[in-house]
């Protein structure tokens, strides 16, 4: 069994305020012991040991809402269109980009493909290829209009959602989906400003009949549940039916945010807000002005997740960063500026922002299994990032994959720090000595 | 031999080539600023992949931070992410900020990057970061592709 001693390193444990100097000791896939004195730690008892040189050590970040098999195209029929060889290549290529950015596990969230998310997740657990750990996901149910129905009268034209209606139809697809492996059923229970108007995200087009039958036999099958829920009754079903994570919860009312605070540990929301933001803001280029935002009702979300998000954060509900990158203007490798966003727009502290982004990621990640991630801390699966700087004071480092000088999932090493005379190199020190 | 950089280091704002001057502080963050100039490390992600050379917007990350270590005062932190969402205008350039205004610039070279450290100075020196069109460098003004107000200001 492999043990690493990281000595001289900042701790981000995951759930403080604070970054404390210490040591911790990793043994197998674990981490075996914290200590807040240098040198305490016996030396003898490591095989590696690693001097951080002053970095900073955190837990591995966690996406709870990963679009992982998109490939950054400027909608959701232009990801339908992708071949499902090309496909598979592209969700390999994007496993490989989040790991490199610092990403050691992520909850899908809609594959492209009906079972894209199950075989790419399989590879990465043999080894085969590089990647975070991955729970995966159905694609996204949804009823004839909804959004990922792409289909026509006059022509055929493949979806990227299963088109269902009814609650039989939606039980015997489930069953089906279960059978081929997934861990997430996903549901549309809303429209969205990406249908270009047609359905808005005030909308909700399921009836309640189709959620329930959802919910219960994805729940009866032992399987976690999800949701695109905008509107407020699509998030009043998800706290009635119990859909734990609910993504976006743009319109809900005050008097739905307060239900959900008093159940605020049997869910999860991820609004994904830079789908709103960046496509108001920066889209232009693919011809989606500010104007343009604005007429199809995006920029209204942008507001109104805004407000809801902060009003949910200060009830005590657990908002979570990353979500619906995979587009062209919110591209794969660029998810840790939600980090960013969650401060600006929603009002957390920094320190609140980072530990969404890995103990209550890696909290929700491990549901009701029992498994340990997402801390610095004694028991917890080493997924670890080592970082050039400290990352409480400056978010923007995350974003920048060379400073983060290690990338430790399950106490194997994606990426080894460099060292000198067994020291960590520092990124930032050795681009200035270049320079 | 180990390279050892301590963090948090705080330098005041000094100004060498404007009239902008000031220390900001974020409220929200309630910490010293870290000045940043973010460039996309992935430009031109449209080009054929690079084999000897780097990626157009590397180059320019390696040559601002060359500048950056001979001009005084030129304290800023560069930041090479992977996007900066203006992929059909590469390379860009963007300044971003807890609380303040946000701008990006597009087609950006080598020639332009004594401008980016001229707005640089502005943007820092400002309050929220914004910065009036006429302290724009005038070669700048036809490449800033984003300017996004903070939230409260849309």
């Amino acid at each position: 069994m492999t043990t690493t001693l990281f000595t001289n390193v900042s701790i981000f444990e995951g759930t403080k305020p604070k970054a404390k100097p210490g040591d911790v000791l990793v043994e197998g896939n674990r981490v075996k012991a914290v200590s807040a004195r240098r040198g305490a730690i016996d030396r003898a008892r490591a095989a590696h040991v690693i001097d951080g040189a002053g970095a900073t050590l955190m837990p591995g970040l966690v996406n709870p809402h990963c679009h992982f098999t998109y490939n950054n195209a400027t909608s959701l029929a232009d990801i339908t269109a992708l071949p499902v060889e090309e496909n598979l290549l592209v969700t390999l290529q994007n496993a490989a980009t989040y790991i490199d950015y610092g990403f050691t596990a992520v909850i899908g969230m809609a594959s492209a493909k009906p079972r894209l998310e199950v075989v790419v997740r399989d590879a990465v657990n043999a080894g085969k290829f590089p990647g975070p750990r991955i729970l995966a996901s159905t694609p996204e149910y949804t009823v004839s209009g909804g959004v990922g129905d792409d289909s026509r009268l006059d022509l055929y034209v493949p979806s990227i959602g299963i088109v269902r209606d009814g609650p039989d139809e939606f039980r015997k697809s489930i069953r089906e989906l279960a059978r081929e492996g997934v861990d997430i059923v996903k549901f549309n229970n809303s429209g969205d400003s990406f249908t270009l108007g047609r359905l808005p995200g005030t909308v909700n087009p399921m009836t309640e009949d189709e959620v329930r039958a959802i919910c219960e036999t994805a729940l009866n099958l032992g399987k976690r549940v999800a949701a695109h829920a905008h509107t407020d009754s699509g998030v009043a079903q998800c706290i009635k039916y119990g859909v734990e994570f609910i993504n976006h919860a743009t319109f809900a009312s005050d008097a739905t945010i307060e239900k959900l605070a008093a159940r605020a540990r049997k869910h999860w929301v991820t609004p994904a807000i830079a789908a709103r933001y960046n496509t108001t803001f920066e889209a232009s280029d693919w011809g989606i002005t500010t104007e343009v935002a604005e007429a199809i009702g995006n920029k209204r979300e942008l507001e109104a997740g805004c407000a809801a998000m902060t009003k949910m954060h200060q009830a005590g509900i657990r908002v979570l960063p990353f979500g619906d990158y995979g587009f062209a203007w919110l591209p794969i490798g660029t998810d840790s500026r939600d980090l960013e966003h969650l401060v600006n727009l929603f009002g957390m502290k920094p320190w609140e922002a980072l530990r969404a982004a890995t103990a209550y990621g890696g909290e929700a990640w491990a549901g009701d299994s029992g498994e340990l991630l997402g801390r610095v801390a004694k028991g917890y699966l080493a997924d670890l990032l080592l970082v050039d700087g400290d990352p409480l004071a400056d978010l923007s480092l995350l974003q920048d994959r060379d400073r983060i000088l290690m990338v430790m999932k399950d106490g194997r090493f994606h990426r080894h720090p460099a060292l000198a005379d067994g020291v960590v190199v520092r990124a930032a020190a050795r681009k200035r000595n270049a320079a | 031999m180990a390279w050892y950089v301590p963090l948090n280091v705080e330098i005041p704002i000094r100004t060498s080539r404007g009239t902008c001057s000031g220390i900001h502080t974020s409220a929200n963050a309630g910490m010293a600023l870290t000045r940043v100039v973010h460039v996309c490390r992935t430009c031109d992600r449209n080009a054929p992949p690079a084999t000897t050379a780097a990626r157009a917007g590397t180059a320019l990350a390696t040559t601002l931070r060359g500048l950056l270590a001979t001009t005084p005062g030129a304290d800023w932190d560069v930041r090479e992410v992977a996007c900066l969402n203006g992929c059909l205008k590469p390379c860009n350039v963007a300044f971003r900020g807890p609380d303040r205004y946000s701008y990006r610039f597009s087609r950006i070279t080598p020639a332009d990057l004594p401008q980016i450290l001229a707005f640089g100075d502005c943007y820092w020196g400002a309050a929220t970061g914004e910065v009036a069109e006429e302290k724009i460098p005038e070669a700048l003004r036809a490449k800033l592709s984003v300017r996004t107000p903070p939230r409260g200001h849309w």
